[in-house]
């Protein structure tokens, strides 16, 4: 954190098919994006526990990235839809422990489509940056007044 | 227990160490938990490295091994395989990517440590969750399919057939040979194509271990590597192409014409073609869209098209031929069918409908005019059969019984065949020397008729020695109403009334004559009433004239002629003294439908009239009568007999009924379907064959056909005499149509069907190779590995407004230009414009479609090196002035720098610049009549206008139709304009991401012939050294189940793509079935109970490997 | 062969404006396949076409780029734009290119293209729309008035034909033309 300037921490969960080839041929192609991401190779993007992504934001990550196969193609055939199903519960059960939805981004990153995952990563380590550190102990902790915090803040703009 | 954890940190030469700092990531790493021993090295995939990796394993003992390095899609085999040769199980291994996702992707060097420290944290967290595993080990099957039959898919074929294994070449087109078959000449050599190419076809479709589907299409696969399943295809060619001489008699004669696909759209073809004279396999086939709407519609299933097409050619004997074989009596059909075949003309979209049924009448009635028979009939079989009842579907039976080589004989009961044709269908809309003719020609054709001559048992007949009966004894009574005073004098059937005015037996002073009925009889009835000189006549319907059964133009035509209709009436009592004088009725109103749907008439109470009639004719349905000694047969509570409603049998052997006496009244041609039906029972029973099997399977309806250039023209009118000259007599209302007419009104036709099952093709065919009612089949056939060669399409030159394309004749593309050139293509090899003429003047523009972002993205590779080609061919065979209008020449290949310096000295003009438009706007003299290329030539820095005759558009490639559904079928991936994505770029350009799948040729990128053979045989090696080896070793990455955790809530079936989860009842768990897992671990995801865990991507692993980058974060 | 001078500071910098137009990248993967200048209908009449001003404006050849007439002769037709194989947005290029020009004083003192672009510019902040008569007399008054005689005969046809209007017409709602037009001159300032 060195210039004072705040540097995401993110995890990226990558469907070794589509998404993990695809962040390979960004590197093959050498397209350069900020390295606050770092991967996490799985069979396949339905192997995306949401409990892994909870897991990621609790022990200090400030953002989640799932990437799988584009619809209708899945190498599991349907794994992709099975993400797809999760992440709006996901998100949901976030933004009730007050976690701004943007910090964790669903998407899908075809083996060919190196570009789209460097502008994805850069994306979303620039709105993690702009969302600020995400402090999950603090947010998540019981509030003094017994009340269990539920709404979401007002980003600092 | 405490593990003993290796770190290998790879330099890969300067390509990760020039932005991570090994060192510091070195002495990171020697703090992380439970690693025993750090290591850098330049090339950790070298030997030595993997030497070093080898050596600590043996002497420091230890027991997991992380490498960071490259891409695991690239190196993990390499060090799990030292790991093994070390004696380390080789998935106590985890690999960690800095280079791909690191090292290239990253200039910032202490960022780009960080990260890699996390990484590599990562991978150790990771590795020390990680546990010993066995490998699974599938059989791999022999067999290979290779999806499309171009010169890469043949030289794969036949590189695999020639190994001995066995090859399933699936093409969808008719022959093999793809787009190559279709040029004329290759760069840079020259060679033609055929000549090169036709060999190869032969030997692959010649091959004993190649088994070709042309005409083909995969439609599923399923299974992995080793064990695909794959259902194919097969389209019906409508010929067998083992018995097809390929001797090309049958196209002389097909009357049907279409633009021909080869020749890409600048010739014609007939309907039954083959590709070009050097087709794989060489057989002909017939272009058949599906059953014409008209023959569909028909119950007879007459070939409408067939007889129209023949018209349209002037080919009158030949349609009345045809029109025999499906009918006994054309003229009578041509003149009383109620032709259902019209309503469902698709010309009447456009306009009207073709005028069918009067097309039938002229050829039928020219033929009698011009003494034409149809084709003499030969006795063929042995059996003889009886037809009882000369009616249509008795005379129908008995003509496709005699066309089949039966000898019929056909019993009746009355002086004169012909049944209701001719007791009960008036004169003025059947003559009856119409019906004589038609019968009288039947009988000349060897068909016996024996009038009156009742039968009573049509068991007695197969005593006599007939192999089978059918009865079709008609409905010969009418009904009556059961109404009071019914049967006085001057209340007559329908049936009896209309027979008497036929037979002349009635004469009529002022009769006032009341109908009853809504049906076409009672217009019949009506209608004769009028003629026999009725003082009035009036129909009386219970319903509305909505609900009237009746044909609309013979409600009008009775109107027109003077009968009167009264609506929603219905009589009650018949008064008179012995002799009707009066109908007492009553009013009617609708009130609910009933279950024919039809508005169920109700009398109101009090409405009742009388009206004066003193002739009552009952128009209101008929019965069928059948005579005693048929006690036996199994009638209905209607009092018909009871029939199979597919093969027409009776409750007795050998005898089968239909027609009128089965189903009640009917039109004439249900009667002659009915007829045709029992001959095919007759034969199945007489040849001893299944009286069902494969019967009523039919060809599908053919689509809708394009209208598009259609002219709207009307229809012809049969010539008819006017109703006032109508009424005084019997005189037949409509005429037959002028030859002309016929001809034209056969041209409206829009052809839907595609082959118009004439059946000249039939006629000729000596090795009766022709199957027209061939359906489609799916095969099913098993393989190990599979090469996708399915090659690439021609950029639509269309989309690029401004070239013209499309708009101007002269404007042609790539592929059309080989026809043009090509010997064997629309004008013989000779390099014509549209208007025949020999170009003094030919533009070649590059780069059509490609390198340009509105369209392809990418250079196509091969545009350059053929449009060199053009351009060489163009200025040998027209010695025209040849410009090329290029942006860079790319002449990459072996011998193609040198030819490209040939053409330069072969004084064709090369202008760099890209074509901004082709336009026929003349600006100058010199311009007119010309397209003119407008560019900057951007070498003199001026803008140019080029007048030209002929414009060439060297298109761009891209991925063939259908290349989507295929990349799903087979889990593939698309690169750059969707060709199919290889493994890796450079090391495993035919590989495939999925195991067992290869690629060859255009289909994973443009490139030309040689490219093309090269990928084909690499492909085939790729297949070969699978299959060679026989097994395939397959990652242990399956889910399974800890029983005692798991509560049996089934989520994971549902979420299981492959239905690899089956439910143990008895022990209330879920179960995976390891053989049909393949590792997608969506199923662990979902596990509410964490009772499933996936093998070498297990929670804990995943969790730690979380941990792992968060900790090295924390610590940063 | 005429001498040219490159100005890689200020050519680099210009470039970088041009490219920060939406598109404006695009300028860097030019084929110099011409085909913007052979659909361009006001070529004819410029000193270097398109294709050779996006290869002077790269190599930093500046008075090539703002001393010569192409520029200013863009009839914003943009059928270079929806042909160039490139999808350079030629059109917008062409106004970056013009109002640099201007901001940094690049243009010739003599060129006239500018004075006619400001006299029109200035008349339709007036008015709210072109006002021809007003807008010529202006325009050559500045230049040269000499030259006003000749179009003398043309005026009068067009006059004869209905096709000129002597009197200059205000628009309705001058008042929130000004106040678009000021919204968006300041927007444009303030980024």
């Amino acid at each position: 954190m060195q210039n004072g300037e705040f540097e995401p921490k993110l995890v990226g969960f990558l469907c070794r098919w589509c998404s993990y080839t695809g962040a390979d041929f960004a590197g093959i192609s050498r397209l350069q994006y900020p390295p606050n991401l770092v991967p996490i190779r799985v069979m396949c993007s339905g192997r995306v526990d949401p409990t892994f992504v909870v897991k990621a934001l609790a022990e200090g990550a400030d953002g989640v990235l799932i990437a799988g196969c584009h619809p209708g193609d899945c190498h599991y055939q349907e794994g992709n839809f099975r993400a797809f199903r999760r992440y709006p519960l996901l998100l949901k059960m976030l933004e009730q422990f007050g976690i701004e939805p943007e910090r964790v981004r669903l998407e899908w990153i075809s083996a060919a489509e190196g570009e789209k995952f460097a502008r994805v990563v850069s994306e979303l380590t620039e709105t993690v940056r702009a969302l600020g550190p995400l402090d999950w102990k603090g947010r998540t902790a019981p509030r003094e007044d017994g009340v269990q915090q539920g709404k979401r803040e007002v980003a600092n703009v | 227990m405490s593990e003993k954890i290796g770190v290998y940190l790879c330099h890969c030469g300067t390509n990760i160490s020039q932005t991570v700092d090994i060192a510091e990531v070195a002495r990171f790493a020697e703090t992380l938990p439970n690693v025993a021993v750090v290591r850098e090295y330049k090339y950790m995939c070298s030997n030595p490295g993997q030497e070093m990796i080898k050596k600590d394993i043996r002497e420091l003992g230890l027991d997991r091994v992380v490498v960071s390095s490259c891409s695991p899609l690239l190196h993990e085999e390499t060090f799990r395989a030292a790991c093994d040769d070390a004696g380390l199980n080789r998935f106590l291994f985890q690999m960690s990517n800095v280079r791909e996702q690191c090292s290239w992707v990253h200039s910032d060097r202490k960022k780009a440590t960080e990260k890699a420290k996390k990484l590599v944290a990562a991978a150790v967290m990771r590795v020390a969750k990680h546990e010993p595993l066995e490998v699974r080990k599938v059989p791999v099957r022999n067999e290979t399919l290779i999806i499309g039959g171009g010169i890469a898919g043949i030289e794969a074929a036949l590189k695999i057939a020639e190994s001995g294994k066995k090859v399933y070449l699936v093409e969808r087109d008719s022959t093999i040979g793809g787009h190559m078959a279709k040029f004329d000449k290759t760069f840079p050599t020259l060679d033609c194509a055929a000549c090169i190419l036709t060999p190869k076809m032969v030997q692959v479709a010649d091959h004993p271990n190649v088994e070709l589907y042309t005409y083909s299409e995969v439609e599923e696969v399923s299974g992995y590597v080793g064990n695909f399943k794959v259902k194919v295809r097969k389209r019906p060619r409508y010929v067998d192409v083992v018995k097809c001489t390929a001797c090309g008699e049958c196209v002389e004669v097909c009357p049907i014409e279409f633009k021909n696909e080869f020749d890409e759209n600048m010739s014609t073809r007939k309907a039954i073609f083959r590709a070009f004279p050097q087709a794989v396999p060489n057989a002909f086939l017939i272009d058949k869209k599906g059953k014409a709407p008209c023959r569909a519609e028909c119950p007879a299933g007459v070939h409408a098209q067939g007889y129209i097409a023949l018209i349209a050619q002037r080919r009158y004997a030949d349609a009345f031929d045809l029109i025999m074989s499906d009918l006994p009596l054309p003229s009578v059909c041509g003149r009383v069918c109620y032709h259902p075949c019209e309503e469902r003309c698709e010309r009447g979209s456009l306009d009207e409908p073709v005028a069918i049924n009067t097309l039938k009448r002229f050829a039928s009635d020219w033929a009698a005019e011009n003494g034409v028979e149809p084709a003499p009939r030969k006795r063929t079989k042995e059996g003889k059969v009886a037809v009882v009842g000369g009616g249509p579907a008795g005379l129908a039976c008995a003509n496709e019984l005699s066309k089949r080589g039966y000898a019929v004989t056909v019993f009746e009961a009355n002086e004169k065949p012909g049944g209701m044709l001719r007791y009960a269908i008036p004169e003025y809309r059947l003559p009856a020397s119409v019906l004589d003719r038609d019968i009288e020609r039947l009988e000349k054709l060897g068909i016996e008729i024996r009038t009156s001559s009742p039968v009573d048992d049509p068991e007695a007949l197969l005593r006599e020695g007939y192999g089978g009966v059918f009865l079709a004894l008609g409905a010969q009574k009418s009904s009556s109403m059961g109404i009071e005073g019914e049967d006085k004098e001057g209340v007559m059937g329908m049936l009896e009334f209309l027979r008497a005015a036929k037979e002349k037996k009635l004469t009529c002073i002022g009769w006032k004559v009341a109908v009853v009925g809504g049906g076409n009889s009672a217009m019949d009835a009506a209608r004769t009433a009028v003629r026999l000189g009725a003082e009035s006549v009036q129909v009386l319907y219970r319903r509305s004239r909505a609900e009237m059964p009746a044909h609309d133009w013979e409600v009008e035509e009775a109107e027109r002629e003077g009968v009167l209709f009264k609506f929603l009436v219905s009589p009650v009592a018949v008064l008179g003294d012995g002799k009707a004088e009066k109908v007492k009725c009553v009013r009617m109103r609708l009130g609910e439908p009933d279950e024919s749907g039809r508005r169920r008439p109700e009398p109101i109470e009090g409405s009742e009239f009388t009206l004066d009639a003193d002739l009552i004719v009952m128009a209101i349905g008929q019965q069928t009568d059948i005579a005693g000694g048929m006690e036996k047969l199994k009638r209905s509570k209607w009092g018909t007999i009871e029939a199979d409603p597919v093969t027409l049998e009776t409750n007795l052997k050998g005898v089968f009924a239909g027609g009128d006496a089965v189903t009640g009244a009917a039109t004439v041609v249900e009667a002659f379907a009915a007829g045709k039906r029992a001959a095919e029972s007759l034969d199945r029973y007489l040849s001893g064959k299944d009286l069902r099997e494969g019967r009523d399977k039919e060809i599908p309806v053919a689509p809708s056909p394009s209208t598009e250039g259609v002219k709207k023209e009307p229809r012809v009118r049969e010539p008819v005499i006017p109703s006032i000259d109508r009424v005084g007599g019997f005189r037949e209302i409509t005429g037959t149509i002028a030859e002309e007419d016929a001809v034209r009104e056969a041209l409206r036709c829009l052809r839907c069907g595609g082959c118009s099952e004439c059946m000249e093709c039939v006629k000729k065919c000596e090795p009766e190779a022709i199957i027209h009612d061939q359906l489609e089949e799916t095969v099913e056939i098993e393989v190990g590995t599979i090469i996708v060669a399915t090659g690439y399409r021609l950029f639509d030159s269309s989309r690029i407004p401004q070239y013209g394309y499309g708009r101007f004749p002269d404007v042609y593309n790539g592929l059309e230009f080989e026809r043009l050139c090509h010997a064997g293509g629309p004008t013989g090899g000779k390099i014509l414009t549209s208007k025949g003429e020999k170009p003094e003047a030919i533009a070649i523009l590059h780069c059509v479609g490609s390198r340009d972002e509105n369209y392809l993205d990418y250079c196509s590779r091969v545009c350059c090196m053929y449009s060199l080609k053009f351009a060489h061919l163009a200025k040998e065979k027209t010695g025209a002035k040849v410009y090329n209008f290029y942006i860079d020449i790319r002449a990459f290949g072996k011998g193609y720098e040198e030819f490209y310096k040939r053409l330069l000295n072969e004084d064709i003009y090369f202008i760099r610049g890209k074509a901004s438009e082709v336009t026929a706007v003349p600006e100058y003299p010199e311009e007119e009549g010309k397209l003119v290329v407008v560019c900057e030539d951007t070498l003199l820095g001026i803008n140019r206008r080029v007048p030209v005759d002929m414009v060439i558009l060297s298109a761009g490639m891209e991925p063939a139709e259908g290349a989507d559904e295929l990349t799903r079928m087979l889990s593939l991936s698309c690169t750059y304009g969707g060709f199919f994505m290889e493994k890796h770029p450079k090391l495993a350009p035919v590989d495939t991401p999925t195991d067992g799948i290869f690629l060859a040729g255009a289909c994973q990128g443009p490139k030309d012939i040689p490219d093309a053979v090269s990928q084909g045989a690499a492909a085939a090696a790729g297949a070969l050294s699978l299959m060679d080896k026989g097994v395939f070793v397959l990652e242990p990455v399956t889910a399974d189940r800890v029983e005692e955790l798991c509560s049996g809530c089934k989520v994971c079936i549902a979420n299981c793509p492959y239905s690899a989860i089956e439910f143990d009842a008895e022990k209330n768990v879920s179960v995976v079935v390891k053989e049909l897992c393949k590792g997608c671990g969506t199923c662990v995801a979902s596990c509410p109970s964490g009772a499933a865990f996936q093998e070498n991507f297990a929670d804990d692993q995943i969790v730690n490997e979380i941990e792992g980058i968060l900790l090295a974060a924390k610590g940063a | 062969m005429e001498v040219t001078t490159v100005n890689e500071d200020l050519g680099r910098a210009l470039l970088e404006r041009v490219m920060s137009i939406p598109n404006g990248h695009k300028i860097k993967a030019c084929q110099q396949c011409g085909a913007c200048s052979a659909s361009c209908p006001s070529s004819y009449a410029m000193e270097y076409s398109p294709r050779e001003i996006i290869a002077a404006l790269r190599a930093g050849v500046l008075n090539r780029v703002f001393e010569s007439s192409t520029v200013w002769l863009c009839a914003s037709c943009y059928l270079c734009t929806v042909r160039c194989p490139a999808g350079i947005p030629f059109t917008d290029v062409m106004y970056e290119l013009k109002a640099m020009g201007i901001e940094k004083g690049l243009y010739k003192k003599d060129q006239h293209n500018i004075k006619m672009a400001r006299t029109f510019t200035r008349t339709v902040e007036k008015y709210g729309r072109n006002a021809e008569v007003e807008m010529i007399l202006k325009y050559y008054l500045t230049t040269n008035p000499l030259k006003l005689l000749g179009q003398t005969s043309l005026a009068l046809k067009l006059l004869m034909k209905g096709r000129l209007d002597l009197f200059p017409h205000r628009i309705k709602g001058l008042a929130e033309l000004k106040k678009m037009v000021a919204a968006v001159e300041g927007g444009s300032n303030g980024s």
